[in-house]
């Protein structure tokens, strides 16, 4: 049994039998991890702080034959505002459901783990919930490969304007290439600015970008088209985010 | 390959489908029942058929019963005034194991949990809030499990329920009896600070 610590963010648990949890974590320098927390649900468990849902933590982890065992467990940010405001748990639930099934296994990637850590510590600072997560699916398609063209048409490269986005095709479309993907979306000349500065945006901006409603709900719409077509699967946080909407 | 005569074969298959049963449990346990003696064996089988057929969910709390409303709705010298929420039936018994609740229950069935897509829909919320209508309960006590499920939950049912002008408390959070502090997390040591008490 080989014996490794590691360092991330628990962005699923599951329950296991009695008292067990099988948590996954997304972390520093493996990538997508998964581990048993043997007695982890029990009261006087000393993994129970440390494997709650959205905790950052430092693990110590003996691979076993088919899952991993967590041994030892240190909380370094709980993240315990995530999870006490029902506005926040929503959107963190839809991030950490977004990357849980955005990567495969142990496919380690430094930035991945960046751009959790930062999208949860702007929620957790109170930025606008709505724009962090805006910011972190911009983000997650650039380092998946998928950046989104902005500037010049994909269809002929000219520089376009009045232009559609496509998400079959990654980007704008220009009037003249639209038979390309005629699905396409109509967007506003400041929509598109609004994705360009996001893409560009470290996290500490995000309090101070305000987009108007327009604009945030093509973010929104956008946004989610372009993750639906890549990910081609459906995400069960979204129906828990729209009831929370119901309800303000 | 000498497997297993059918009766035998299809009665492991039957065990395989409980919780934590495996293949070999199964059958283990499929063996045993077979050299069992047969009215052993009878009361067995009567068992599991009378408490599906037998057990409903209660129309006033949800919880699990055999007649409808359920003896802990009906029972007299019950406080009418307080009502407890929990996530599942196994709670009402944890809670009435104390002997120091008196009031009400309501069993939520479950509890919101975001990346299952379990929504509010699918828990027992729209049979709470037409037992608030009466005017008769004043206070509910939120005791939904201290996991992020459970926070969830509470949190969704205080601002529900608020605006109806009935007071929510939550269970409080704090230290184990019986645990050691050290190996206590800081999330909970920072409520139990929250929640201390004058001696």
């Amino acid at each position: 049994m080989a014996l490794y610590k590691t360092e991330g963010i628990v962005v699923r648990t599951r329950n296991l039998g009695e008292a067990d949890r099988i948590i996954t974590l997304y972390t520093r320098d493996r990538g997508k991890v998964e581990g048993v927390a043997r007695g982890s649900r029990r009261a006087r468990s000393r993994l129970m702080g440390a494997t709650q849902l959205f905790t950052y933590g430092n693990y110590l982890m003996y691979s076993g034959r088919s899952l991993d065992t967590i041994s030892q467990a240190e909380i370094q940010e709980s993240f315990a505002g995530l999870r006490n405001d029902l506005i926040k748990m929503a959107h963190a639930s839809y991030i950490a459901e977004l990357l849980d099934l955005s990567v495969e296994p142990e496919e380690p990637s430094e930035d991945l783990f960046a751009l959790l850590y930062e999208s949860f510590t702007a929620l957790d600072q109170d930025k606008p919930p709505e724009i962090v997560l805006r910011w972190f699916e911009l983000h997650l398609m650039v380092l998946l490969g998928y950046q989104p063209e902005l500037r010049h048409c994909v269809g002929c490269g000219s520089v376009a304007s009045e232009a559609r986005f496509s998400v079959r095709e990654g980007g704008l479309l220009c009037p003249r290439c639209l038979s390309k993907d005629p699905t396409a979306i109509a967007v506003r000349p400041s929509t598109i600015q609004w994705m360009k500065q996001l893409m560009l945006a470290p996290a500490q901006r995000l309090g101070v970008m305000r987009p108007s409603l327009d604009d945030s709900q093509a973010l929104e719409t956008v946004g989610r088209a372009y993750i639906d077509y890549r990910l081609a699967r459906p995400l069960k946080s979204l129906d828990f985010l729209a009831s929370i909407k119901d309800l303000a | 390959m000498v497997s297993f005569v059918r009766p035998i074969a299809r009665l492991v298959e039957e065990l395989t489908k409980l919780p934590g049963i495996g293949p070999k449990t199964a059958q283990r346990l499929a063996l045993h029942i077979v050299a069992a003696p047969r009215e052993d064996v009878h009361a067995l089988a009567d068992a599991i058929v009378e408490a599906r057929e037998k057990t409903i969910y209660c129309s006033i709390c949800c919880n699990l019963t055999d007649i409808d409303p359920c003896r802990l709705c009906t029972r007299e010298g019950r406080d009418r005034s307080v009502l407890c929420v929990v996530e599942d039936p196994k709670d009402v018994i944890a809670l009435e194991r104390t002997r120091e609740y008196k009031g009400l229950y309501h069993v939520l069935q479950g509890a919101i949990s975001p990346m299952d897509g379990i929504g509010p829909q699918d828990l027992r919320i729209e049979e709470l809030l037409r037992r608030l209508q009466s005017g008769e309960i004043q206070e509910i006590i939120v005791a939904t499990d201290p996991n992020p499920e459970g926070e969830a939950t509470a949190m969704y049912l205080a601002r529900l329920i608020k605006p109806l002008g009935i007071k929510v408390t939550r269970m409080a959070h704090g230290m184990p009896v019986g645990g050691d502090l050290e190996y206590i997390d800081e999330v909970t040591l920072t409520k139990a600070l929250e929640g201390r008490r004058e001696m």
